[in-house]
């Protein structure tokens, strides 16, 4: 299993659509640099907010890497779905985390002397913001695998619903505290706990297909939550790779 | 026509649309639901809220566009004899249609939920239309991007194009005038002038010349150009008017203006005298519930002590960052900021107003104006400046610091109203502590008013300490008494 | 001697309709041929057996092998080829790449091993001279026949064909039954189609199957045996309510009772299996 995987990822390297991602890490360094030359520099405050849109921005478009145009034919193969998932969501978070970090580089280089930031919490925030991305794409992916790179805008509705969430938090729940604030470290002791539920929702997402009936309860809240929206963009089709 | 009746009935449809709309008017409320609402401040809020429609908008129009590139349809739509100039007119049409109605629903909604509790301020009608503008820009960029730039994820990608600058524009700018949103404001709104009127109008220049933008991805006809032209003939100057009305520093003369009494408007109620700025007369109720318990605790001799309570501008722009660099002109800085807290936080605001004005009958120490707290206890989690004041190890010792904490405790929580007040540091905390708990002890008592009646004039001497005035008080020393102050 | 494939009471649903009903059939070596109307099941039931669909109730053996387990579902699936209904690829994959990839995804992890299945696969379908051709530039035919060599890849024991004709001009269609005939001498071949030529020139048993159920189970010749006396031939256009189309020579071919003045024709294989549908379709 393991040789196989380390044989998929040249292949895998070359099928995942990297364009979207590659787009987004342009733009996000172009409103870096417009951001450092329209001031002189990236004050401390701005350099925080750059670092999470960019985070937020690769998360949205990460998710377009899961997208496998070749995902029912592959389905009979012995190579199970979960080793080929795994592999492009390890890939789509590389490079999503690889991205975000050249860009945080860039903010550290338009940094005034002195302005310290606190990377290590950021990297925390932008891992969450990925891997939520993921999470959604992951989902929409395997409940409609015939909708193609669409399926890919879960990611970004993802994101959407998880900035729209920790909106409604306040106080000593706020999330989205500037540097100086007392609320920093408090935040990112919750970041810690936030940043294990999208990694469970990949872990169902990518799981195999159940073999037998009844739907395994975590499909059936897949399957709520997606469709609840009628006449969506993920409207019920027969074309789910599930029972 | 019916084109354009289809393409609107699938984007009302639409979850991303007003999936989004609900979305906003529930962040609304719940942003709004502690504060007492002031116009000024809610329809930038709401303007600000109403970009989540306008994300949802651009993401439903984009893959509207994007639509019939999807599921095999490209082929069976080119052998159709309606065209994409004429399909991408329809949704043109329908996408900054759809935006701006579904924002000015949902800005009506959460404005009108507002009125019964009787928002302060003057309402700017411009800067409310400021958001459905806002979002129907949106709407219509969603199309013209993906139009020229066709694929699901342009999508995502100009979301962040557009909310990248919204949000950076919280530092200040003038350029800041060009966005959707003019996020940064002082508070009072009202103390830096804004270009509602004109920034609106630029906006709304926008939609035909981005409109016109995505017709041109089929060549320049005469009618776009026109459309374009006179897009960008409205928005330049309109445009140009609004970065000019933006400031990052509120103009000198107008601050001086804003701390002079004139500016105020009195009103004199159960002989104390409330003052405010227009149309915030509202609100003086809301002071008068906060001082009454404190007043009505204070000795009939004494209440000639109790000072004018006066609105005050808190922290406002100054060009390098924040900061108040005048004082008012009127003596002794009592009075609330441009904050009050409802549906719970009320009472911390009604502490922390009875915390000043106890402080003041008390006589305790006029601080300078910039050691003045200036912490109000329902901004939450936020990135208020806060100064340091505190009475000082000395004035920990005295019984008039005992006497102010509890005035204060008339009006709520003992602590709550300390720290309009005092702020201490740590070297100071055991102090301040102490005195806390006998306050708190004190406030429980039924005796304590009668006692405070009798003793009073010894009770705020200077050179009263607090071990002389607890036997006055009927209050035993703690068992583990910590006086430490340094 | 236990067949290749052997499924009992199977059922599937896809919300309140039942795709599949209950359904009994076996499947050995040798090509069959699913035949139906849209919405019959074909495309469920051969996902069933591909493993790519978990049915709702029923028993299921798969070369001997239970799929409803994760070990036999991997051990079937290194013994099968499967062509779903709407193949993918990566367009910017050329043909040699993307039956690299699946071969990986068989577990050929010996890269030259690989590339010589490749290549071999490549020639049965007759795509060695595209070998190199991005899969976006290749026609549709092409592709198909792309999605057919990766069914190949790994010999497999078991062929599950989803309307492997589509897109196939004449001459391909011609070259695609030598090769499923030659499979089927020794590999279970089930293949789905709408022509009803390709069933008559190359399986050897066809199964018509409507509403999730099995309507017939035999010879193409039984097929057409159904028809026998109810296909005619005349000059005239036959009176409304009649099942009947205009030949290439001007006459009129009817289905079912004859016109007045009609001959008896020879009926076919297609003649049998639209009598047998459009029955059900009265019935209903």
């Amino acid at each position: 299993m393991i040789r196989t995987a380390l044989i998929l990822v040249r292949p895998m390297l070359r099928a995942v659509d990297w364009a979207p991602l590659a787009w987004t890490w342009l733009a996000s360094v172009a409103m870096i640099v417009a951001a450092a030359l329209t001031r002189g520099a990236v004050v401390s405050c701005d350099a925080v907010v750059l670092s999470r849109l960019s985070a937020g921005a690769m998360g949205a478009t990460a998710g377009f890497a899961l997208v496998d145009p070749m995902a029912y034919g592959a389905l009979a193969t012995p190579v199970p779905r979960w080793l080929r998932m795994w592999l492009r969501t390890a890939l789509a978070a590389g490079a999503a985390l690889a991205a975000w970090g050249t860009s945080l580089a860039l903010i550290v280089a338009f940094l005034p002397h002195g302005s310290p930031l606190l990377a290590g919490d950021l990297a925390l925030e932008a891992a969450t913001c990925v891997l939520t991305g993921l999470s959604g794409a992951a989902v929409a992916v395997r409940l409609r695998p015939r909708h193609g790179r669409s399926a890919a805008l879960a990611g970004t509705a993802a994101q959407f619903a998880l900035l729209a969430l920790t909106l409604f938090l306040t106080a000593e729940l706020w999330l989205w505290p500037l540097q100086n604030d007392p609320q920093w470290p408090v935040a990112h002791r919750l970041w810690l706990v936030i940043l294990p539920l999208p990694v469970a929702c990949l872990a169902l997402a990518n799981g195999n297909p159940v073999a037998r009936r009844p739907a395994r309860w975590s499909h059936r809240v897949m399957t709520f939550f997606i469709g609840f929206f009628p006449g969506g963009p993920y409207a019920r089709t027969k074309s789910s790779l599930l029972p | 026509m019916s084109l354009t009746r289809f393409e609107a009935a699938l984007l009302l449809r639409s979850p991303l649309v007003w999936g989004s709309a609900v979305l906003m008017v529930a962040l609304r409320v719940w942003q709004t639901w502690s504060r007492a609402p002031a116009w000024p401040e809610v329809t930038i809020d709401t303007a600000y809220g109403c970009m989540l429609v306008g994300a949802g908008a651009l993401l439903a129009a984009n893959l509207a566009v994007n639509r019939e590139r999807r599921h095999g349809m490209p082929e069976t739509i080119r052998a159709l004899p309606v065209r994409a100039p004429a399909r991408t007119r329809a949704l043109l049409a329908t996408a900054p249609a759809v935006a701006a109605v579904v924002a000015c629903a949902a800005t009506a909604v959460h404005l009108l939920s507002l009125l019964p509790a009787r928002p302060a301020g003057r309402f700017d009608p411009w800067e409310a239309l400021t958001g459905p503008a806002g979002a129907a820009l949106c709407g219509v960029l969603g199309v013209t991007v993906g139009r020229w730039f066709p694929g699901p994820a342009t999508g995502p990608v100009v979301l962040f194009a557009v909310a990248a600058p919204v949000e950076l524009s919280r530092s200040g700018g003038s350029w800041a005038a060009l966005l959707p949103v003019i996020l940064r404001h002082d508070l009072p709104v009202e103390i830096n002038p804004r270009p509602s009127g004109a920034h609106l109008v630029y906006l709304l220049a926008l939609i035909p010349l981005v409109a016109a933008l995505g017709m041109s991805r089929y060549g320049m006809r005469p009618r776009r150009s026109l459309a374009a032209l006179a897009g960008l003939a409205v928005a330049v100057p309109a445009g140009a008017v609004a970065i000019a009305g933006t400031h990052d520093a509120v103009p000198q003369e107008r601050l001086a203006r804003w701390l002079t009494p004139e500016a105020q408007r009195c009103r004199d109620i159960e002989g104390v005298r409330y003052c405010a700025y227009p149309g915030y007369e509202a609100w003086i109720p809301r002071w008068t519930r906060a001082v009454r318990p404190v007043i009505a605790a204070v000795p009939p001799a004494a209440r000639d002590l109790v000072p004018e309570i006066r609105q005050r501008v808190g922290d406002v722009s100054s060009g390098q960052g924040r900061g108040t660099m005048m004082k008012p002109t009127w003596p002794h800085p009592t009075g609330p900021f441009f904050l009050w807290g409802r549906h719970g936080t009320a009472e911390l605001s009604e502490a922390w107003l009875g915390g000043q004005v106890a402080a003041r009958v008390a006589g305790l120490s006029d601080p300078e104006w910039w050691r003045v707290s200036i912490t109000d206890p329902i901004y939450g989690a936020s990135d208020v400046f806060v100064r340091v004041g505190t009475p000082g190890c000395a004035g920990w010792r005295q019984a008039r610091t005992l006497v102010a904490l509890w005035l204060g405790g008339q009006a709520g929580p003992v602590r709550t109203a300390a720290s309009s007040w005092a702020q201490t540091k740590d070297s100071e905390r055991p102090a301040a502590e102490r005195l806390y708990r006998y306050a708190e002890r004190l406030v429980a008592r039924p005796d304590a008013r009668s006692r405070m009646w009798a003793h009073w004039t010894t009770l705020i001497d200077p050179k009263t300490t607090v071990e002389q005035a607890l036997p006055l008080l009927g209050l035993t020393p703690d068992p583990d008494d910590r006086k430490d102050c340094s | 001697m236990t067949p290749t494939v052997s499924v009992r009471g199977l059922r599937k649903r896809y919300g309140r309709t039942p795709v599949l009903d209950g359904l009994d059939i076996a499947f050995d070596v040798g090509v069959t041929g699913l035949l139906g109307p849209n919405g019959a099941g074909k495309t469920t039931l051969l996902r069933c057996l591909a493993t790519t669909l978990a049915p709702d109730a029923g028993e299921l053996r798969v070369l001997g092998l239970d799929p409803a387990t994760t070990s036999g579902r991997t051990e079937v699936r290194r013994r099968l080829g499967y062509l779903p209904q709407d193949p993918g690829f990566y367009p910017h994959f050329t043909a040699f790449e993307t039956l690299d990839y699946v071969a990986i995804l068989k577990e050929i992890t010996d890269r030259r091993e690989r590339h010589r299945e490749v290549t071999r696969v490549l020639d049965e379908v007759g795509l060695t001279d595209r070998a190199r051709t991005k899969a976006r530039k290749l026609s549709g035919g092409m592709r198909q026949r792309l999605a057919l060599a990766q069914a190949l890849l790994g010999g497999p024991d078991l062929l599950v064909l989803d309307e492997p004709t589509v897109g196939l001009d004449p001459e391909q269609r011609l070259r695609l039954r030598a090769l499923v005939s030659r499979l089927g001498e020794s590999r279970t071949v089930l293949l789905s189609t709408h022509q009803t030529e390709d069933v008559a020139a190359l399986c050897e048993r066809v199964v018509v199957m409507e509403g999730g159920r099995i309507l017939f189970d035999g010879t193409p010749a039984g097929l057409a045996a159904v028809a026998a006396g109810r296909v005619s031939l005349g000059d005239h256009r036959p009176g409304p309510g009649s099942l009947f189309w205009r030949t290439a020579d001007g006459r009129y071919r009817t289905i079912g009772d004859a016109p007045a003045e009609a001959v008896p024709a020879e009926p076919t294989v297609e003649d049998g299996y639209l009598l047998l549908v459009g029955r059900t379709e009265e019935a209903a």
